[in-house]
C-alpha cells in the first residue's frame, strides 16, 4: 500500500469512527430500552432520525483534523457546489424522479410476484382519502426536495467523504470500483444497525430477526449506494443524492395504498417488502451500467481513432 | 458565482449568526431533553378553559419554536435589504459590471443566497419542532405543535414571496426608493390595524379565533392542507424565478454581457 492510500486509509477511519460513534450514541441514548420503532411514535422517530446528521458533521470534523480543507467544489472538495451546466440538470430532476419510478414499478412487481397482497380498499384501513393517495407521490417529491437536510446529513458524509476514498482505496484495481461499492454499502448499512434492531425498515416480525434483516440492509445500502454515487460523480455534487435519499425515504407510491403485506408470512412475507424494490433498482443499475460503458467505450474508439 | 455568495455571507456576518444558530439550537435541544413534558406532569400542568389539562413546559417551548419561525423571516427579510444595500454603499456593483461574470451572475447570485438562506432556516425550524415534539406530553399542547409543523412550509412560501418582491425592489429601484416604498407599505398596513382598533369591533373578531377549532379544521381537511402544502412551494419558487427573470430585464442595461 502506497503512502498516499495509507493517508486516505487513516482519514476514511478517523471519519467512521465519528459517523457511528455520534449516530450510535444518539440511537442508543434516545431509543428506549424494549421499544420497537413503532412503539417510539412519529414524533420520536423523526428526532432518533436526526442522527442521520451524524456522517455530514463527522465529514466536517474529519476535515477539522486532518486539515483537508473545507473546498466547495472541485477534486477532494465536500462536494457542495451545484451546476445545472453541461446538462447536469438531468442528475437533479433524476434523483427527484427515479425514486418515484423504482417505488411504483417495485410495487408493481410485487403484486405481479404475489397477486394476494392486492387489496383495492386497504388505503382505508390506513385513514387515507383516495384523492389524497393520488397526491402522495408529489407531496413526498416536493417534501423531499425541501425537507432534505436529514437526508443531506447522510449523503455530505457517505458520499460526500465516505465514497471518495473508498474509491481511491481500491484505484488501480480492474474490479476496485466494485468493491469499494460493497464496502461503501455494508459500512452504510452497518450504520443501520441499531435502527434495525429495534424493526426500523423491516419491522420485527420476521425470521432470523434482526440478523437477516441487517444483511438485507447491507443488500439495499450497496444497491442504492450505486445510484446515489453515480448521480454525485456525474454532477459532481451532494445534493442529487441528498435529494434522492429524501425522496426515497417518504416512500413515494400511490400503489403503497392497495397492498396489504399482512395477507403473506414467512419467508414470503419476509422478502416481498424488500423484493420489488431491489428488482427494478438491480435493472435500474444494469442499464446504468451499459449507459455508461458504452459511453466510455465510444470515447475509446474516438481516441483510437484520432491517433 | 460562488464567490459574490460569500461575499454576502460575510456582508451578514454570517459565520458569527451561523455559530450563534448552532449554539442555540443545541442549547433548545438540551433544554428539552432536560425538561421533557412527560416527566414534570404534576408541577407545571394547568387547566384550560375548556377543561382539559396542558403541560406549561411544553407551552412554553411550543412558543418558542413559533417565535424561532417568526425570527428566521425578520432576519431574511433584514438580509434582502443588506446584501443590496451593502453593494450600494460601497458602490460594488459598478465593480462587479467591469468583472467578467456572465451575464445575470449578480442578480442571481442574491436570488440564490436569499434561497439558501430561506433553506437552512428551514432546515433549523424542522429540528426545533422534531426536537420539541419529541419530548412532548400528549394532548393539547402536541395538536398545535402540530399544527404549527403544518403550516411550516405556508409560511416560509410567503417568506420567499415576500423576498422575491424586495429583492426585485433593492435591486432595480436601488436601496433609497425600496425602502421608501416598503415603508409606506408598512404604514398602510399599521394605518389599517390602527383603523380596526379604533373603528371596527375588534374584540367580536378575536372571539371568532380559536386556536383549538383551528387545529380541529386542520384535522378535518388533510387533503387541502396537504395540496397547500405540495402547492405553495411550487407556486412560490415560480414566482421567485418570474421574479428574477423580470428583475434581469429591468437591469439589462446596467449589467454587461462577458459571454
Amino acid at each position: 500500500m502506497t503512502e498516499d492510500k495509507k493517508s486516505e486509509l487513516k482519514r476514511l477511519i478517523i471519519y467512521l469512527a465519528f459517523s457511528f460513534g455520534l449516530a450510535w450514541i444518539m440511537f442508543l441514548v434516545f431509543i428506549p430500552e424494549g421499544k420497537t420503532w413503532d412503539e417510539l411514535g412519529q414524533l420520536k422517530q423523526s428526532f432518533i432520525a436526526l442522527g442521520m446528521l451524524a456522517p455530514v458533521i463527522a465529514h466536517v470534523i474529519t476535515r477539522l483534523i486532518t486539515k483537508e480543507g473545507f473546498a466547495m467544489t472541485g477534486e477532494g472538495s465536500m462536494m457542495l457546489g451545484i451546476s445545472f451546466k453541461n446538462r447536469k440538470w438531468i442528475f437533479y430532476f433524476l434523483a427527484i424522479l427515479l425514486p418515484w419510478i423504482y417505488t411504483e414499478l417495485g410495487n408493481a412487481v410485487k403484486i405481479l410476484l404475489c397477486p394476494e397482497i392486492y387489496d383495492p380498499k386497504y388505503y382505508i384501513s390506513l385513514d387515507i382519502e383516495k384523492r389524497l393517495l393520488l397526491l402522495l407521490p408529489i407531496a413526498g417529491m416536493v417534501s423531499g426536495v425541501i425537507g432534505s437536510f436529514a437526508a443531506f446529513g447522510e449523503e455530505g458524509g457517505w458520499r460526500g467523504y465516505m465514497m471518495p476514498k473508498l474509491t481511491k482505496l481500491f484505484e488501480g484495481k480492474p474490479t476496485g470500483k466494485l468493491w469499494a461499492f460493497i464496502f461503501g454499502g455494508v459500512i452504510w448499512g452497518l450504520w443501520h444497525a441499531p435502527l434495525t434492531c429495534i424493526g426500523h425498515n423491516f419491522g420485527t416480525e420476521y425470521p432470523g430477526f434482526p440478523y437477516l434483516g441487517i444483511l438485507k440492509m447491507c443488500i439495499f445500502c450497496t444497491l442504492m449506494g450505486i445510484i446515489l454515487t453515480f448521480v454525485t460523480e456525474k454532477s459532481g455534487s451532494v445534493w442529487p443524492a441528498a435529494i434522492m435519499h429524501a425522496v426515497n425515504n417518504t416512500n413515494p407510491s400511490i400503489l403503497n395504498g392497495y397492498i396489504d403485506y399482512e395477507k403473506v408470512s414467512g419467508l414470503k412475507g419476509m422478502l416481498l417488502p424488500f423484493a420489488g424494490r431491489m428488482i427494478v433498482m438491480v435493472l435500474i443499475i444494469g442499464i446504468l451500467a451499459l449507459v455508461t460503458g458504452r459511453k466510455h467505450n465510444t470515447g475509446v474508439k474516438e481516441k483510437s481513432h484520432t491517433m | 458565482m460562488g464567490g459574490l455568495l460569500y461575499k454576502d455571507f460575510v456582508s451578514v456576518r454570517g459565520k458569527r449568526f451561523v455559530c450563534f444558530l448552532c449554539i442555540f439550537t443545541l442549547i433548545f435541544i438540551l433544554i428539552r431533553v432536560m425538561f421533557p413534558g412527560d416527566r414534570f406532569l404534576d408541577d407545571f400542568m394547568t387547566i384550560a378553559e375548556d377543561g382539559s389539562r396542558i403541560n406549561l413546559i411544553d407551552i412554553i417551548l411550543d412558543m418558542f419554536a413559533w417565535i424561532f419561525i417568526f425570527m428566521n423571516m425578520l432576519f431574511i427579510n433584514r438580509w434582502t435589504m443588506e446584501i443590496c444595500g451593502s453593494d450600494e454603499n460601497n458602490k460594488l456593483r459598478s465593480f462587479f459590471a467591469a468583472m467578467p461574470y456572465e451575464k445575470h451572475t449578480y442578480i442571481a447570485s442574491k436570488y440564490v443566497f436569499i434561497l439558501i438562506a430561506v433553506y437552512v432556516f428551514f432546515s433549523l425550524s424542522q429540528i426545533w419542532i422534531i426536537s420539541c415534539g419529541a419530548f412532548m406530553s400528549e394532548g393539547k399542547a402536541r395538536d398545535i405543535l402540530m399544527a404549527v409543523n403544518a403550516m411550516t412550509l405556508p409560511f416560509y412560501s410567503l417568506t420567499i414571496f415576500i423576498s422575491a418582491i424586495e429583492l426585485f425592489l433593492f435591486l432595480v429601484l436601488g436601496k433609497g426608493r425600496a425602502m421608501m416604498i416598503k415603508v409606506g407599505f408598512l404604514l398602510l398596513l399599521a394605518l389599517c390595524v390602527i383603523y380596526i382598533f379604533l373603528f371596527k369591533d375588534y374584540s367580536a373578531m378575536l372571539d371568532k379565533i380559536d386556536i383549538f377549532s383551528i387545529v380541529q379544521w386542520m384535522e378535518k381537511n388533510s387533503f387541502f392542507l396537504t395540496l397547500l402544502q405540495v402547492l405553495s412551494p411550487v407556486i412560490t419558487l415560480l414566482c421567485y424565478w418570474g421574479a428574477y427573470r423580470l428583475c434581469c430585464i429591468c437591469c439589462a442595461g446596467k449589467e454587461r454581457d462577458y459571454d
